[in-house]
């Protein structure tokens, strides 16, 4: 069988980086009475790419949502074994969720600008963090369009309206939003899914910059993209009973090219075929 | 690229111990918010009913208004308020089932259909009163029909019928249509489909909304003491045409007078009013537990 | 799926094609009526105010500041009126809007499913029991209370008609801005909270500007509500038509007056009689308004999201 993906090689000089800054154990999630995900475990290693892959309607979203603890707003969602961050298992209750989520970003499948001006969105976390000096919100708002490869589309409208900005300029405000809170680790829920393949091509570059100084979860439902970008990959299947198991994790250019398990391969070909 | 941390971390802990605290403390702001009107009703009926229960009985409910309190009854007033009710229904049910029907399933949706429904909504809020002063122009004046029963409910049958016509109109609208297609093709005509395939499905829902609006005509005062239905009336009316009262206006003519007794009068006639509107919401309620069955 | 009851009625009344046709014309009759209202109600109040504005011209009307339309020496100055509306809604709104809307954020960012289940019809009955209980509530509960604070409480006073106004008109504020906060995408508020907000940081800064067009119609519709009311008013408030703010004081409202015209012995057809016309169309007309505003809001704020 022929693959057309070969990774790169300063791709795999990145993996030089081994030391996990979060870690799955034994992890299950139950929405209700109804278990979704079963004992998955996985690390996530610091400044990498790690791809989530999956059929949909596999957990991709509940294990984002897991980590910055955002499964807790619904009070139906429970979950089961430890995510360890910071060598604590945060689904430990005492943990300060405010806290962690200022430390773990996360950027949403359809781009959710808030009303209000571009800048306004840019420091809206560094002002609920108490931020109120002018220049310094200026400062955070620059640097976080920069990073977010967004300043120079947008420097003379930052008191325009976040909703007037295209599709793909608003999931760049999105992840500007969260860069400017200068987060350790940032998840991505199929951030392209909703764009244009030329914005994807720019958040796809945008990511492949952040990689350097944050650590990235994202959920792709595209192979291609995930053989590109990604160091690692989790490959999570739901089977007939419904409930999501971890069926294959590991460096990207070792599951793309060569997968353990039947099953990843079929669902890897099955998407690039 | 540096990280830069432009945030200052120290005071981050105490902040956020700060906005939990803010947090839990206006979650009980908006409960307590939520409650006190409920509580504050609460607190006015039970002194409405400590005010008025010792009236209440038999003579109370057979008798007619007297210059004296403890002779007062309610008599008229409430057969009155039957017979608006009931009058009120013949004429208004039928027009707004009929009228809903036709907006949602007959008239082409265009301009002239958002028209109506546009006119529907504003007449929603037209205050009662002026439906009062219309009830006077043309049914007491220009009809001739006098200070009668039969002006009484045809001005009410306008006030509530935008009502009745908009939950209509919901309800029609929430049916689910599996059921339409299968009927046309076995060759029922328009109107065969809708009277047996869609209204049956409608009707709790419009049963619940000409409860609640028949709940509102029981206790609107205004358009009819502007039709002049504030006679002192001791005869129990017969036909449609008779002069009358209904009990909420009778508790308004008690409650003007200096009187204390008077005052624990109209209080007890509020109890029989509040009775009735309560008995209209709760079956309301049970029918629209039944739509909600339904649908799911 | 069709089940044998609907097949075997339509089998048994089978109509022909005439009377599905008289069906249709007799149901098209009934939503027409409708517009028949709207035209009866316009051209009543503008022939009879017509005939008013023919004695007294329409700007003494309007900018006049006495108004003692029923007695000689006479004047037709409405503000007094217009002020007591007016006094009266600001109260009611003063109470209605802040609880009101603190009760739909609870119900839309708080409240469990059981707990709503139980408030709103709670806060449904509470709109719809019968104004004159509301106005013998301002009458024998509130103003007693009230007296015992401020003791120059007039007996019929602005205050007491408008709090007890704001108590009823509280579900009509939470209702719709519920509403328009239940509508606002969860995704916008999962976005704040992922960024570190609490629920009263996300409801502050996403959701109330998100909703605020629904929130804003809530307001109008309340305000709308407030000016037509009659019964609290015609009860507590008074009647006498004074040019003033002074909340303590008795005052008479628009529909205060025509309930007072409709009570007493004046003549049909006298400048007296006609007067409750040039009035209510005033009133129509300002309710008009701020129904159209408020449900143009809505509907707007339901396309925009
Ligand atoms: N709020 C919820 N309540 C109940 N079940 C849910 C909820 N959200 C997701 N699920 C279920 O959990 C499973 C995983 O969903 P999700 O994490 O959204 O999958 P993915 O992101 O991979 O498409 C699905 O079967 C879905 O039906
Ligand atoms: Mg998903």
């Amino acid at each position: 069988m022929q693959f057309p993906l070969r990774s790169s090689p300063q791709k795999d000089s990145a993996l030089k980086n081994t030391e996990p800054i979060i870690k799955f154990e034994n992890f299950s999630f139950y929405y209700g009475k109804k278990k979704v995900i079963s004992d998955v475990s996985f690390p996530v290693y610091k400044n990498s790419i790690t791809a989530l892959i999956g059929p949909s309607g596999c957990g991709k979203t509940t294990v984002l949502k897991s980590i910055n603890l955002l499964y807790r707003e619904n009070p139906e969602a429970r979950a089961e074994g430890k995510i360890i961050f910071e060598g604590v298992n945060i689904l430990n209750d005492k943990y300060d969720v405010v806290e962690l989520r200022k430390k773990i970003g996360m950027v949403f499948q359809k781009p959710n600008p808030f009303p209000g001006s571009i800048y306004d969105n840019v420091v809206f976390g560094p002002r609920i963090f108490g931020v109120k000096n002018r220049k310094k919100l200026n400062d955070i708002c620059e640097r976080s369009l920069k990073l977010a490869a967004l300043w120079d589309e947008v420097k003379n409208d930052l008191r325009k309206s976040a909703l007037n900005l295209s599709g793909g300029q608003q999931q760049r405000l999105c992840i500007a939003r969260t860069l400017a809170l200068e987060p350790e680790v940032i998840l991505l829920d199929e951030p392209a899914s909703a764009l244009d393949p030329f914005s994807t091509l720019k958040i796809e570059d945008l990511m492949y910059q952040l990689k350097n100084n944050y650590t990235i979860l994202i959920v792709t439902h595209n192979m291609q993209q995930a053989a590109r970008i990604s160091d690692y990959v989790a490959f999570l299947f739901a089977g007939e009973d419904m409930i999501a198991r971890l069926i294959e994790f590991g460096k990207s250019n070792e599951v793309f090219i060569k997968p353990v398990k039947k099953l990843t391969e079929d669902y890897i070909v099955g998407r690039l075929g | 690229m540096e990280k830069n941390n432009l945030l200052v971390e120290r005071p981050i802990k105490c902040r956020i111990r700060y906005k939990y605290i803010l947090d839990k403390a206006f979650k009980e702001v908006t409960l307590l918010a939520s409650i006190i009107s409920v509580l504050i009703l609460a607190f006015f009926l039970g002194g409405i009913f400590l005010k008025g229960y010792r009236w209440l009985d038999w003579q109370f409910l057979t008798g007619v208004p007297s210059r004296f309190p403890e002779k007062a009854g309610i008599l008229p007033a409430l057969i009155g308020s039957v017979w608006l009710v009931i009058l009120t229904a013949a004429f208004a049910i039928p027009l707004g089932i009929a009228a809903a029907i036709y907006l949602e399933e007959y008239s082409k949706k265009g301009v002239l259909s958002d028209l109506i429904n546009l006119n529907i909504s504003n007449l929603a809020g037209v205050p009662s009163i002026i439906y009062g002063i219309i009830g006077l122009a043309v049914f007491v004046r220009f009809l001739a029909f006098d200070r009668s029963i039969l002006s009484g409910a045809l001005t009410m049958s306008l006030l509530i019928l935008p009502v009745i016509i908009i939950t209509s109109q919901e309800a029609i609208k929430a049916v689910p249509r599996d059921q339409w297609e299968a009927s046309l093709a076995l060759g029922a005509t328009k109107w065969q489909t809708i009277r047996h395939a869609v209204l049956p499905s409608a009707f709790p829902g419009i049963i619940t909304g000409i409860i609640l609006a028949l709940a509102r005509a029981i206790g609107e005062t205004a358009p009819l003491i502007t039709i002049g239905a504030l006679a002192f009336i001791v005869n129990i009316p017969r036909t449609p045409m008779d002069p009358f009262t209904v009990l909420p206006i009778q508790i308004y003519n008690w409650a003007s007078r200096p009187q204390k007794e008077f005052s624990e009068v109209a209080a007890a006639a509020i109890i029989v009013l509040l009775l009735l509107y309560l008995i209209l919401n709760a079956t309301a309620v049970i029918f629209r537990k039944k739509t909600e069955k339904r649908i799911r | 799926m069709v089940d044998d009851k609907l097949k075997k009625n339509i089998f048994i009344v089978n109509f022909s094609r005439p009377a599905e046709r008289l069906i249709e014309w007799l149901l098209a009759l009934s939503a027409s009526l409708s517009i028949l209202t709207t035209l009866t109600i316009v051209s009543i109040l503008l022939v009879e105010s017509y005939t008013f504005f023919k004695e007294v011209p329409v700007l003494d009307f309007l900018f006049g500041t006495e108004w003692k339309p029923l007695y000689t020496p006479r004047s037709f100055g409405v503000l007094p009126l217009v002020a007591g509306t007016f006094i009266t809604s600001l109260i009611a709104c003063l109470i209605a809007m802040p609880f009101g809307l603190l009760t739909a954020i609870y119900l839309s960012q708080y409240a469990s499913k059981k707990i709503r289940s139980i408030i709103k019809p709670l806060l449904e009955i509470l709109v719809g029991i019968p104004t004159v209980v509301y106005g013998y509530f301002a009458l024998y509960f509130i103003t007693p209370i009230l007296k015992n604070f401020i003791p120059q409480l007039n007996v019929f006073n602005a205050l007491s008609a408008g709090i007890v106004m704001g108590i009823m008109i509280i579900p009509v504020v939470s209702s719709i801005s519920e509403d328009a906060m239940s509508a606002v995408p969860r995704v916008l508020r999962e976005g704040a909270y992922a960024l570190g907000a609490t629920k009263l940081e996300a409801t502050f800064k996403v959701v109330i500007p998100a909703a605020l067009s629904g929130i804003i119609a809530s307001f109008i519709l309340a305000i709308s509500r407030a000016f037509g009311e009659t019964m609290i008013v015609a009860m507590a408030a008074g009647s006498t038509p004074v040019l003033t703010l002074n909340p303590l004081q008795s005052v008479q409202t628009m529909t205060g007056y025509i309930v007072q015209v409709s009570l007493g012995d004046t003549p049909f057809g006298s400048i007296g009689y006609k007067t409750i016309f040039a009035v209510a169309l005033l009133l129509f007309l300002l309710t008009l308004i701020l129904n159209i505003i408020g449900k143009t809001l809505v509907k707007w704020r339901r396309t925009t999201y």
